[in-house]
């Protein structure tokens, strides 16, 4: 079988071929009822009917791009404001003992648990979904960001010191660029757990959002809405994490060599 | 040439321990103490007194845990002797500075800068003017043979490009100490000895002062003007010995030297100043 070791691609082809002739096989046959799981050209009309008519007073492309922009909000201020934050926890063992008690409370929380004390506090709108995704994404970067700078080379910067770095340069010039692989990793991290959050984000007494769509077609058994938009979130998903990793190659193109 | 190294260094009488007061460097009464003041503290380096001139090549061997790292950090400023003081020409070392250039083992170069950005990183710290540093950038890198690689990354070179590169990069500040940890430790038998070559073309043509720090006594005897022996447990130096192969005049022919009956007695006997059967 090394024809096939050779080309695993074949593989994972075969692989979503199979699934797909047995969900054609079991929804055809009417082995499983079309509420629970629609035909494939049942999936494909209302998919079509998402992307032509969009859903309920926002198009399909509104939906999608309500949720990125929340993603893009909650995870770009979480991610730079808890980085800025651990990379003075990295190098400062007093703004360290100061910020870690929080931190570490906040990282192993589950969003859903302070949801609804957000709800009380902001309101239904926009900024208590923000918050959410925002909290979710800062304590994470800021432990990958203080971990960077503690593992910086000390060799590195006895020799930046040697060489007559100031302070203030070493830290622009050795250890920042040291940390950013740690970075980047806790932003891949903190982008997977913004994402799943978004849902629940988008409960929150919403009208818009790929979130809120599928919750709300769950409501009215429109399986075939469901599965339309849960196959969104994962290409966006998706995207989302070879962006960061295509973005992490290009920049921290040293690490691992 | 300084004086103490006019004496047949082959025959032998050891150099005076103390440093004299006319030194570049000096060490007076160095001693390190890890972890001084808990019980887990060990001596590594007892007060040792050494001084050298300007443009010596001074190549210090022994034993691992002989303190020979530790002498030369304290020279770094990396690290604060526990007693005793260090100095270079009269002022005291305070801590780390652009006046000693340091090599380590593993060139501990800046991955994420290119060839060009490593040797032209300490004259943009020091915020020379940007001719001044394309101009040093330039010369170190065509002195160590790395200029057609300026703008690669450090991740592309060999093992001894890479140390070739830590050593345009410290000289690219026109140190007038070099301080070398086992710079060639890491390479293998023959990049060690082309490497050699090279350090001892650009000692000349530059006449800096060089700490060398290395395992090997063939090395150590064949680059140094003078070769300090250490012992270890706690360290301290047995021997200061010239060596003069570093100041031979005319072509060098490396074989030739190492082959040599002078050569091969000289680092005899520092061998079996190692291995404590005496000699001297």
């Amino acid at each position: 079988m090394s024809f096939l070791r050779r080309r695993p691609w074949i593989v994972t082809l075969a692989s979503i071929a199979t699934v797909i002739a047995a969900w054609a096989i079991a929804t055809y046959t009417g082995a499983v009822s079309d509420l629970l799981l629609p035909t494939p050209d049942e999936l494909w009309d209302g998919a079509a009917d998402l992307v032509l008519n969009g859903y309920k007073g926002y198009s399909l492309g509104a939906h999608i791009g309500l949720s990125l922009l929340r993603v893009g909000l909650g995870f770009g201020l979480g991610t730079i404001i808890g980085t800025l934050l651990g990379l003075g926890m990295g190098v400062s063992r007093k703004l360290d003992a100061l910020a870690a008690p929080y931190i570490e409370f906040l990282r192993p929380l589950p969003q859903l648990a302070y949801l609804v004390l957000l709800i009380i506090w902001f309101g239904i709108g926009e900024t208590p979904k923000i918050v959410l995704l925002f909290l979710a994404a800062l304590p994470v970067s800021a432990v990958a960001a203080r971990d960077g700078v503690r593992q910086v080379s000390p060799q590195r910067i006895l020799a930046a010191r040697s060489l007559g770095a100031s302070p203030w340069q070493i830290f622009c010039h050795v250890v920042l660029p040291s940390a950013l692989g740690e970075i980047f990793i806790g932003a891949r991290l903190s982008i997977g757990i913004v994402y799943a959050t978004l849902i629940a984000a988008e409960m929150i007494a919403g009208s818009s959002g790929i979130g809120w769509l599928i919750l709300d077609a769950g409501r009215f058994l429109r399986s075939d809405y469901v599965i339309a938009g849960i196959l969104i979130i994962a290409a966006m998903g998706i995207a989302l994490d070879r962006g960061l990793l295509f973005a992490q190659r290009r920049i921290v193109h040293w690490a691992g060599k | 040439m300084p004086d103490h190294l006019v004496i047949p260094a082959v025959s032998g009488e050891a150099a005076p321990l103390a440093g004299a007061a006319s030194d570049f460097v000096r060490f007076d009464q160095v001693s390190v103490t890890y972890g001084a003041g808990t019980p887990q503290a060990t001596l590594a380096l007892t007060p040792t007194d050494l001084g050298f001139a300007r443009g010596d090549f001074v190549c210090i061997v022994g034993p691992s845990g002989c303190g020979k790292t530790t002498l030369m950090q304290t020279l770094a400023g990396f690290l604060k002797p526990t007693g005793g003081a260090v100095s270079v020409g009269d002022v005291p070392v305070t801590g780390p500075g652009p006046d000693r250039g340091v090599v380590f083992q593993h060139a501990a170069l800046f991955p994420w800068k290119t060839v060009a950005g490593n040797a032209g990183f300490g004259p943009a710290m020091r915020g020379l003017p940007r001719a001044e540093r394309r101009a040093r950038v330039e010369y170190w890198l065509n002195s160590v043979g790395l200029w057609e690689f300026r703008n690669r990354y450090p991740y592309q070179l060999s093992g001894g490009m890479q140390q070739r590169l830590a050593i345009a990069r410290a000289l690219a500040n026109e140190p007038d100490i070099l301080l070398m940890d086992e710079p060639f430790g890491a390479l293998d038998a023959l990049t060690r000895e082309k490497m050699q070559e090279e350090l001892h073309a650009v000692w000349k043509r530059r006449g800096m002062t060089v700490l060398f720090i290395t395992h090997s006594v063939d090395e150590a005897v064949y680059l140094g003007t003078e070769v300090v022996v250490m012992s270890q447990r706690p360290g301290c130096i047995l021997q200061r010995i010239p060596a003069p192969f570093a100041r031979l005049a005319g072509e060098r022919d490396i074989r030739r030297i190492k082959a040599g009956s002078d050569f091969v007695s000289l680092r005899e006997r520092v061998l079996s100043l190692i291995w404590g059967e005496g000699g001297g």
